[in-house]
């Protein structure tokens, strides 16, 4: 039987703004699946939200959800979750609300290693506003702030997130919407700052001046860049070069999550425990 | 009583400062009005800081020693001497720390300065150098008799960790024989 | 609060709670007493002393205080523990409230509601960081872009600091929006005593947010009366709506629908200017037989007030008007006044920020000024030449 979407959707909102052929509609479905998956209530679960495409992801899903000003997801995130911790808090943004505009608040909650599940909508570009520059916007494209090509350097979000602290990071891309289900329902299970690298094609404003103008050519693209982990691993620097990998990337789950250790201050102040020192810390500096 | 003003200057990170703080406290704790303001620059540490006191059994309202009014200051540092002298009213007294403050011959006229070396005091005598600001409490109040000594000491006690109570104990006495004798010497 | 002897103080002999502390620390105890339970802010000179104490405060009632990244990230998690349902607080100095604006805007928007504390210094941009000045009045009124009504309330004495504080939090309940607490480097800083009311009086007065008990069914968080503000029920308690910053509908969805973004702006005024009364608050010192009307508001209060004592013992009868809620100015209060006294002298550590409303409200241009803006406060000598040179 298919899977029925509506209970988790605001289907009076329906259909989504999202242009035909847009691949974020595969990432809400495969969110929804995971959700449904592991049996949370929505009344359990808190959805932000930023600026842009995916900025509307809070307000098709039934939960509380909040959108929020560009870039400040996690701040706001960490605020209903630090209030409330034994819920569900999930951010769903865009790469120039992650990495751009809002890269400060992305590292420090990694860095909190907060029980956060991140979910980046990565699709190179500013979509919604038509076809500015992003931080993972690749060298030598067109856009339509840098017409003549783009020479800002990308960086590779998985690998910031991980350095910062982040316990759970992930890649996958809507071309594989089972593994997408699957990464997200890891992520969502993992208590500590989760984040998910969700590629996805944007054909009409990355697409379409830079040869990939079908839904399909910019899928092709994706996949022409991702490879699976283990075969990322056995290949050399040169061959890994433009190649993004996908897969869990990373998983610790010994680390502390913030939530706890502030459970440990709320003890310490009601005198249920001594101070808090670096004997209470394995790594010191 | 009338009211009085004090002023403690110095540079940021002083202990001296505290002082104030104490003072303000006491006086609250005998059921008067005491306000305590401190001015930093925004070099908190190692910048001028002046910290005024004003003791009243009135309600005190505007928060800051009004220039010219200041009946005592006590100084430990030659710059904020220099910035926050002109606040002493003419004949008042000036407490400096001899090794670091240095008044010109105008200013021996214009007011009564006694020199005490404060920090001297705390560091060789207390050997603990973070006193100073009780060695300064002590002073101050033994020339101006402004609160019973007891309870002054038991408002600084309530404020220092007890494994400091006995040498600040200790820093208040000898304020107050420093003050004495400095008193003494000065009437002779 | 329970379980800190300096915070609980001394009980006097009328009842009232005698408590020695700074006004940054005033203005945490107070929100700590108002069952504030969440913190968010970053530190900024003259107001870091507000989250020194809250982070000792709250997580001894169980709350939450957290140091962010930046003042934006400050502002964003107290918005986001607000949303959520909890009493929540954020504090800075002007700088900080540059950068928190947009945030802020977003919580006026969506009307949520947050307390806000700005211990004022002189600016702009960097200014002097640790000197007085009563620079934000105009920021206070319109941090963000676009049109709301704000409300900010200016502490005068050391025990303001603490009671708009308390009034703070029950006004950000009752209207939904950010409520600002100005308080100034010589408030928050200066040592003192002051006298409250009990634990027992705050926990008292205590408002909470509405909350609509019925079928989530026939929930409209913002479908409300076109002077009432939202009712925003707390998260995770089967009342699932939406919070955005866009204008929005009925359940807080996105729409362009243009009565429904006209009826949403007019609401934001409305829902303050037709209940001023419960915001308003004033203090008149010795006006009634007074030829001279002083007029200031926060710490300059204090030396106009010294000013105004000491000008009656040259016989010269001066007065005092003191905005305590800023914004909404007390318009008709003001109109009164400007028809009564004939010599009127507007006194703020500004350019004449405030100067501008008194001459809006009382309908005339010859309002005497004095004004400073060199991070000095004013004395009374200040305050009492200028009157001995206008009047």
């Amino acid at each position: 039987m298919a899977f029925n979407y509506d209970s988790y959707l605001r289907m009076e909102k329906m259909p989504t703004l999202w242009c035909w052929g847009c691949g974020d509609g595969i990432v809400l479905k495969a969110f929804v699946r995971a959700i449904d998956s592991l049996g949370y209530a929505k009344d359990d679960i808190c959805v932000v939200s930023g600026i842009g495409c995916s900025g509307r992801f809070s307000s098709y899903v039934d939960f509380n959800t909040i959108h929020t000003t560009h870039g400040r997801t996690v701040a706001f995130a960490t605020g209903v979750k630090l209030a409330n911790p034994t819920k569900k808090v999930v951010c769903v943004t865009g790469d120039g609300d992650a990495f751009a505009i809002g890269g400060n608040h992305t590292i420090h909650g990694a860095r909190r290693n907060i029980d956060i599940t991140m979910i980046v909508v990565q699709n190179f570009i500013y979509g919604l506003t038509n076809a500015q520059t992003s931080p993972t916007t690749p060298q030598g494209m067109w856009t339509v702030t840098q017409k003549i090509g783009n020479i800002d350097p990308t960086f590779d979000a998985c690998r910031l997130v991980e350095a910062a602290g982040a316990t759970f990071v992930a890649r996958e891309s809507v071309t594989a919407p089972k593994k997408l289900e699957k990464i997200f329902k890891a992520a969502l299970e993992h208590k500590g700052f989760a984040y998910v690298d969700a590629l996805t094609n944007c054909h009409v404003n990355l697409g379409r001046k830079n040869k990939m103008v079908a839904a399909m050519d910019t899928l092709d693209w994706i996949d022409s860049i991702t490879v699976s982990k283990k075969k990322y691993d056995a290949m050399s620097e040169e061959e890994r070069l433009n190649l993004l990998p996908t897969g869990i990337l990373h998983h610790d789950d010994t680390k502390d999550e913030y939530c706890d250790l502030y459970q440990m201050v709320i003890d310490a102040h009601q005198g249920k425990r001594s101070k808090i020192t670096q004997d209470d810390f394995e790594k010191k500096i | 009583m009338a009211r009085n003003v004090l002023r403690f200057t110095g540079v940021g990170g002083q202990g001296v400062l505290l002082a104030g703080e104490i003072f303000a406290s006491a006086k609250i704790n005998l059921g008067g009005f005491g306000v305590k303001t401190a001015t930093y620059t925004s070099q908190v540490r190692g910048g001028p800081t002046v910290v005024d006191i004003q003791l009243d059994d009135e309600e005190i309202w505007y928060p800051h020693a009004i220039d010219g009014e200041v009946d005592f200051m006590l100084s430990v540092a030659d710059a904020s001497y220099q910035l926050f002298k002109n606040g002493v009213r003419d004949g008042g007294t000036i407490v400096i720390e001899p090794n670091l403050v240095f008044p010109t011959e105008e200013d021996r006229k214009r007011w009564n300065i006694v020199e005490i070396p404060i920090i001297t005091i705390a560091k060789e005598e207390v050997k603990l150098v973070l006193t100073q600001s009780v060695v300064a409490l002590a002073i101050a109040n033994t020339f101006l008799k402004l609160i019973d000594d007891e309870t002054l000491k038991n408002t600084m006690l309530a404020a220092v960790p007890e494994r400091f109570h006995k040498p600040n104990l200790l820093a208040y006495e000898l304020g107050q024989k420093y003050a004495r004798e400095a008193m003494a010497a000065s009437a002779s | 609060m329970a379980g800190d002897a300096n915070a609980q103080g001394k009980i006097n002999a009328d009842g009232k709670r005698e408590v020695v502390m700074i006004g940054n620390h005033l203005a945490a105890l107070a929100a700590v007493d108002s069952g504030c339970k969440f913190f968010g802010g970053y530190p900024i000179t003259p107001s870091t002393e507000v989250m020194e104490a809250i982070s000792d405060f709250l997580p001894r009632v169980g709350g939450t205080c957290i140091q962010m990244e930046d003042e934006i990230a400050g502002v964003a998690v107290a918005t986001g523990a607000a949303m959520s349902g909890v009493r929540s607080m954020t504090a800075t100095s002007g700088p900080g409230i540059s950068l928190k604006a947009e945030n802020l805007g977003l919580a006026q928007m969506a009307e949520v509601p947050l307390v806000v504390v700005n211990v004022m210094r002189g600016g702009p941009s960097t200014g002097l960081p640790t000197r007085v000045a009563q620079g934000d009045i105009a920021q206070a009124k319109n941090p963000s872009h676009g049109d709301y009504k704000s409300i900010a309330l200016c502490a005068g004495t050391l025990a303001e600091c603490y009671t708009e504080t308390v009034r703070a939090f029950n006004l950000a309940d009752r209207f939904m929006q950010p409520v600002f607490v100005l308080l100034d480097a010589t408030l928050g800083l200066m040592h003192a005593k002051a006298i409250l009311p009990t634990v027992e009086e705050v926990e008292a007065g205590i408002v909470p947010r509405k909350k609509f008990e019925g079928d989530p069914a026939d929930y409209r968080p913002y479908g409300v009366e076109q002077d009432e503000a939202a009712v925003l029920n707390p998260m995770f308690q089967g009342y699932r709506y939406h919070f955005t910053g866009l204008h929005h509908d009925a359940m807080g969805f996105p729409t362009e629908e243009i009565e429904t973004c006209r009826k949403l702006i007019d609401r934001l005024f409305r829902k303050v200017e037709e209940h001023q009364d419960e915001i308003e608050l004033n203090e008149e010192y010795m006006i009634d037989d007074a030829d001279i009307l002083l007029i200031g508001y926060g710490s300059a209060s204090l030396g106009i007030k010294e000013a105004v004592n000491r000008l009656r013992e040259e016989g010269i009868k001066a007065g005092m008007f003191r905005p305590i809620t800023i914004w909404p100015s007390p318009e008709a209060r003001m109109y009164e006044l400007g028809q009564k006294f004939d010599k009127v002298l507007s006194v703020e550590l500004n350019q004449g920020q405030y100067l501008e409303e008194i001459q809006r409200c009382m309908g005339r241009r010859d309002i005497q000024k004095l004004t400073k803006t060199n991070g000095r406060p004013f004395s009374p000598a200040d305050i009492i030449d200028r009157v001995k040179e206008v009047f």
